[in-house]
């Protein structure tokens, strides 16, 4: 059955415990995690975010394999400053969850010390599309057949930050990410040849932002795109503004992206940005040398000018 | 309104590529990496018609072609102080082809907008006059479809002027002229045509009212909010989730919000109608600062009592055609069914109104 293969019921029993303990100690004052949408007729399970404040809906959440969203972003809706306690929040952290929350950490947008990070180890979260392709009732399907695309070649399965971890750790493959196999083969087509696919996948754009809300790259408090005076870019869609928008999200997140997929998965056209940011991650890793492209770190290549920096078109 | 006939697909698709699409711009749907689209029809490979009718429903709605996400409205050149202006609000005579009845049915709630008699958009009823639709019976519809608990019949041609059922087994495709409209563009192609005998149009009816749509029986028949509902604790907690993306409403076939948006380029620009989304944070933010939907809460409350309520108090009809769209694409779930849900579960725990 396809149901049992998306949840772990036992670490759910585990997941609660410890937010209940976490809520009623005052250790924390809500909790970020997931809970299961309402099951409807013929649609995918799906869990969704959700915000725990008191210790008796603990029942509420789960953990499973259609956690889709990251939750470190909600972070930023909650009130700081002050004596603001929302901030000393609780939340879920799997490998990817954690490289964003460094993301937000470095760019002094959360601060370590007002998080409470309950650690797991993930093997993947399952795609939509692949699963809606067998379920309900496919009695043989493969848990690899339904992974993510993201997850099949994540590195990073383990958490990198967290105050406990909830289950034992997960052994790390190499990443296959780093072959990036379709930066390569549009790196090979002719400028004329890529600008025709790029427009063809910007076209089909309706700029609804998705991906840049879900991005934990994307973290400033007032973004470009939403500034009219100067005006970077208007509601306007002509295909050069398209581009600009597409430039602005990409160049932005160069070398702060952290591979997560999120805007990918969001997308409603079906629009590969990913790439744009693999192809970012690619030069990142040739020109700097840096053998993990999408980790954090205090100094980012793009972040600081050194002396010997390649300079090709300079 | 008429019999069922049947063409031949060969020689419609001949008619539309051809003739047709030299007095129209003819705008058929085509699957782009897994999105289905409209597209201007201009060098169809042979067998187009055939793919096009059996796709599933376009991600963009189909009407939102005659309120297009950028849409000229005046041309400016000159300046600083002396400007020439040209009007650039254009309708071009349009058949949009493979057109679902849920969204044909969201034009009919668009007309309530934008062509009702005290409140005229020139240019939309210009548009909606120039336009022939030609729907297409629903044979597959997406899990997420409930249009049927929204009082829409996936075979309908009530709202189409011409609408095809690709069913299999015929000879031929089956058609039905639903305007007059619809006649006269069926005249004006001079097809070979037959007509079918009343059983097998019963016959035909009978397949497509046969089909499920489990969501629609969960979904039932909601009713509208009361202008109370303002008020109810459930907005705080289900807009939590919400990530203040404009998706939801750039795929909805019912939201029509835009704003005015001028782009200048030195001496010349375009001032275009442009979608706007009432859940971007801005959107309702004053010249002067102020914000009256500072929050979330705001927002989605503003979403859902627009399509629940406050098009029911005006127009009397509730704002969703039951397509699915949110259902299926929300990032986060929220979406016109699970919210449905939770305001009916909150409704009868606080003992309010029925939905
Ligand atoms: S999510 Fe897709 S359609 Fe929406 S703005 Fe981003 S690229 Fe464009
Ligand atoms: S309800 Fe969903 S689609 Fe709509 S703005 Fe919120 S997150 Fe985006
Ligand atoms: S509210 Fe959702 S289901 Fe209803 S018409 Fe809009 S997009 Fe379709």
């Amino acid at each position: 059955m396809i149901a049992a293969l998306l949840e772990d019921k036992h670490l759910e029993e585990l997941l609660r415990a410890r937010v209940r303990q976490l809520l009623e100690s005052g250790q924390i004052s809500l909790f970020l995690g997931y809970e299961r949408q309402e099951s409807l007729p013929g649609i995918l399970p799906s869990s969704v975010p959700c915000i725990i404040r008191d210790p008796s809906d603990v029942a509420r959440l789960v953990f499973d394999r259609v956690c889709h969203r990251s939750l470190v972003k909600y972070l930023l809706d909650l009130p700081t400053g002050g004596d603001s306690k929302e901030r000393r929040a609780g939340l879920v952290v799997r490998g990817c969850d954690s490289l964003a929350l460094q993301r937000l950490i470095q760019d002094h947008r959360v601060s370590r010390e007002e998080v409470y990070l309950l650690g797991i180890p993930c093997t993947g979260m399952v795609d939509k599309r692949k699963l809606s392709k067998v379920y309900p009732q496919s009695p043989s399907v493969s848990l690899e057949s339904i992974l993510d695309d993201t997850c099949l070649g994540c590195d990073t399965h383990n958490p990198v930050i967290y105050d406990e971890l909830l289950c034992e750790k997960v052994s790390e493959a190499p990443s296959s990410v780093v072959d990036f196999v379709q930066v390569r083969r549009l790196e090979a087509l002719s400028p004329d040849e890529r600008y025709k696919v790029w427009e063809a996948e910007f076209s089909r754009c309706i700029r609804c932002f998705a991906c840049r809300n879900v991005c934990p790259a994307c973290d400033c408090r007032q973004c470009t795109l939403e500034s009219n005076d100067p005006g970077w870019i208007t509601k306007h869609t002509s295909i050069s503004e398209q581009f600009m928008f597409h430039f602005i999200r990409a160049f932005h997140v160069a070398g702060r992206c952290v591979g997560c997929g999120e805007c990918e998965r969001v997308c409603p056209m079906g629009i590969n940005i990913g790439e744009l940011n693999r192809k970012f991650m690619k030069d990142i890793r040739e020109l700097f040398g840096r053998d993990n492209p999408k980790m954090p770190r205090d100094v980012e290549p793009l972040g600081k000018f050194n002396p010997d920096d390649p300079e090709e078109f300079l | 309104m008429s019999a069922t006939i049947t063409v031949d697909l060969e020689e419609l698709e001949t008619q539309l590529a051809g003739d047709v699409s030299r007095r129209f711009d003819v705008y058929v749907p085509v699957d782009e990496n897994g999105a289905v689209v409209f597209r201007r029809l201009t060098t169809p490979a042979s067998g187009w018609l055939k793919r096009s009718v059996s796709l599933t429903r376009s991600v963009l709605p189909a009407n939102k072609l005659l309120t297009p996400q950028t849409d000229p409205v005046l041309r400016f050149q000159g300046g600083p102080t002396d400007y020439e202006v040209s009007d650039a609000a254009a309708s071009t005579d349009l058949v949009i082809l493979g057109v679902k009845p849920c969204d044909a049915r969201a034009l009919k709630l668009l007309d309530k907008v934008f062509a009702d008699e005290s409140d005229i958009d020139q240019v939309y009823v210009e548009r909606r006059q120039k336009t022939v639709l030609i729907g297409v019976a629903c044979e597959k519809p997406e899990p997420t479809c409930f249009c049927k608990a929204m009082g829409v019949s996936p075979w309908s041609s009530d709202d189409c002027d011409l609408m095809i059922y690709p069913m299999q087994g015929l000879e031929g495709l089956a058609l039905k002229c639903s305007s007059d409209k619809g006649q006269a563009f069926l005249a004006g192609m001079h097809l070979t045509i037959r007509e079918l005998p009343a059983e097998t149009s019963e016959e035909i009816e009978a397949h497509y009212r046969a089909i499920p749509q489990p969501l629609s029986e969960f979904v039932g028949h909601p009713e509208a909010l009361s202008l109370d509902s303002f008020e109810l604790p459930i907005w705080g907690r289900i807009s939590e989730r919400c990530l203040s993306c404009g998706l939801c409403t750039y795929l909805c076939p019912t939201c029509y919000c835009f704003a005015v948006v001028d782009k200048s380029l030195g001496e010349r620009g375009l001032r275009a109608r442009c979608w706007d989304s009432c859940m971007f944070p801005d959107f309702l933010k004053m010249a002067g600062g102020h914000n009256p939907r500072p929050t979330k809460k705001e927002r989605v409350r503003q979403r859902f009592m627009h399509k629940l309520c406050y098009t029911h108090e005006r127009y009397g009809q509730i704002f969703c055609v039951g397509c699915g769209r949110c259902v299926e694409k929300c990032p986060v779930g929220l979406h016109f069914v699970d919210v449905l849900s939770q305001l009916r579960r909150e409704l009868a725990g606080g003992g309010g109104d029925g939905l």
